[in-house]
């Protein structure tokens, strides 16, 4: 199987302590996969490793089976979209002017960035907010906003990897739904989607793939059904936790 | 968010605001506009002191505009200015080490003096940035405006000890950079700043988009495929000349760097490809137009440059800032 992304061995320290060791794992094309686990588990270094924005100190990251050091910073734009959490900011830029710098890592012509920022706009519901100052708009706004951006970016043909760091925390259940059929709509087109989430029914529900994360180790990867058990899920996340039907609950 | 201003209409303002301007300021002065004209004593006027000067207001202050868009834009701090965050004082401190050299019987070529305030202002800004860019944003912003509180505030001391070294010739240079002033224009310093005006606009145009994906921040940046690193010791680099070249021709001017970008965002927005050009013709006009007061004012004698610019900037600064806290404030 040619991986979209394989990590091998992947460690990264900071300030002496071991915040990801060993991890492994090959994520095939079309698939959602669904990074769970405690805080400070490693989930979001693992992200932002994947995303080329975090050195790792040990292993080996793999692009379509080529060594990431093989790739330059524009290159590697091409090809993975991250979308990190929301972050301030401080200069008045419209919501039009933020979704159309999802433009950058490909450059399209004028007209088809056009087309692009009109679609995106339309496609996350914020085309009422294009010439809004971005800084006045709602949290959840804002994080449509991203998304759109990134949305622009991880559409175009050759990119292959979306990477998002807990998107549905700022979103209200109509848009968190939206952006799950966003996803889909990728991993239907054969892009794998990564993202970090918290909601493990979530999970149980969406994901074709979890990997679930626990004091910087993956302790388990595979199916939903099969990783997230009540069981495992009891175990790592310290609660008491049991299965009724097809959803996790606890007391 | 409608721009009072869109592409168009900044491309024909920087086209037809600056001739006029500059004709108003070549115009203003004590003696009538007949006599500069026609008399050879007028001619030599026009040609060798005032319109030298007028021209050198215009792109000290469009130089300076141009540092303040890029500093501001690279660090993500509105309120950053190379005069805030210390790069005109490190600037001025190079300077004012060549002018001490100098009187002290060294053969130095006049270039140097730029090249040590280019040292001098590539210091400071290295200094800044690498306390103001570290860790998280607002932490950061912090950081960078405590960094050049203490940078500026050696920079002075340094002055001051300077001061003490030089002879009084170069006293009065030094008391000169301290205050800022136009009186020593003349065609060298117009060429060479031309010359880097023109260098500036070969150079940014096609990396403001990266700039402007930089104001959401360096991991988004980064994740769009730009160069963060490069792109800040661009900006390093390009503000310490640009900086260097206005302070060694006319000393520290506040606040130009400053209040340019901020009105040219309040009527264009945040978009660099509007922001950079409006900008840095609002910078030129502002300087000719606080020039122009600073020599009529009290003509003949003449106020020092950096004092209008102050005066002007500072309240006008504190009122941007009342209005800004308002807007975002809910």
């Amino acid at each position: 199987m040619v991986a979209v992304i394989r990590a091998e061995g992947l460690g990264h320290r900071r300030n002496g302590a071991d915040i990801l060791q060993d991890v492994s794992f090959g994520l095939p094309p079309g698939e959602l996969v669904m990074l769970v686990g405690p805080n400070g588990a490693g989930k979001s270094t693992l992200l932002h490793i994947l995303a080329g924005q975090t050195a790792m100190s040990a292993g080996r990251l793999l692009l379509q089976e080529q060594d990431c050091a093989q790739f330059s910073r524009a290159d590697w734009a091409r090809a993975v979209t991250l979308v990190p959490q929301l972050s301030s900011m401080g200069f008045p830029l419209s919501a039009a002017e933020v979704v159309e710098l999802g433009g950058l890592a490909h450059s399209p012509s004028l007209t088809a960035l056009r087309r692009q920022v009109r679609a995106a706009l339309a496609d996350w519901e914020i085309t009422y907010l294009a010439s809004r100052d971005v800084r006045l708009l709602s949290g959840g706004e804002q994080q449509r906003c991203q998304l759109a951006r990134s949305w622009i970016q991880v559409q175009q043909p050759d990119s292959c990897l979306w990477l998002l760091d807990e998107p549905l925390s700022a979103l209200d259940l109509r848009h968190q739904q939206q952006c799950m059929q966003r996803a889909q709509q990728l991993t239907a087109a054969g892009k794998t989607v990564v993202m970090v989430v918290h909601d493990l029914n979530l999970a149980r529900r969406f994901a074709d793939r979890v990997l679930m994360l626990s004091c910087g180790r993956l302790v388990a990867a595979g199916t939903a059904a099969a990783v997230l058990t009540a069981e495992q899920v009891s175990q790592t996340f310290m609660l008491d936790v049991r299965l009724e039907g097809n959803v996790l609950s606890w007391d | 968010m409608t721009h009072l201003l869109r592409r168009k209409h900044i491309l024909l303002l920087s086209v037809l605001l600056p001739p006029q301007v500059i004709l108003l300021a070549l115009a203003a002065g004590s003696q009538p506009v007949e006599w500069l004209l026609q008399t050879d004593m007028g001619q030599t006027v026009l040609w060798q002191i005032r319109l030298p000067r007028v021209l050198m207001a215009f792109l000290v202050g469009a130089l300076l505009a141009w540092a303040g868009v890029l500093i501001q834009g690279v660090v993500r701090n509105p309120l950053a200015d190379p005069g805030l965050i210390g790069v005109s004082g490190g600037a001025a401190v190079g300077a004012a080490l060549f002018t001490v050299l100098i009187s002290s019987g060294l053969l130095l070529p006049l270039w140097g003096q730029s090249l040590m305030a280019f040292a001098g202002g590539f210091i400071a800004l290295l200094v800044v940035m690498k306390l103001g860019l570290s860790g998280q944003s607002l932490q950061a912003m912090s950081f960078l405006i405590l960094a050049g509180i203490a940078v500026n505030v050696l920079a002075s001391a340094l002055i001051g000890l300077l001061s003490y070294l030089a002879t009084d010739d170069a006293l009065r240079q030094i008391t000169f950079w301290s205050l800022g002033s136009l009186s020593g224009a003349d065609w060298y310093w117009v060429s060479a700043m031309t010359v880097l005006l023109i260098a500036a606009v070969l150079f940014w145009p096609r990396r403001l988009r990266a700039l402007d994906a930089l104001l959401l921040g360096e991991v988004e940046a980064r994740s769009m495929g730009v160069s963060v690193s490069r792109m800040q010791w661009q900006v390093v680099l390009w503000v310490a000349l640009l900086v260097a070249l206005a302070v060694s021709a006319s000393g520290m001017i506040g606040f130009i760097g400053l209040i340019s970008p901020h009105l040219a965002r309040l009527l264009t927005g945040a978009s660099h490809r509007r922001v950079l050009p409006l900008a840095v013709v609002l910078g030129g006009t502002l300087l000719v137009a606080a020039d122009t007061l600073a020599r009529t004012l009290i003509a003949p004698a003449e106020l020092p440059i950096g004092i209008v610019t102050t005066l002007v900037g500072a309240p006008l600064f504190i009122t941007l800032m009342i209005r800004e806290k308002r807007r975002l404030s809910w």
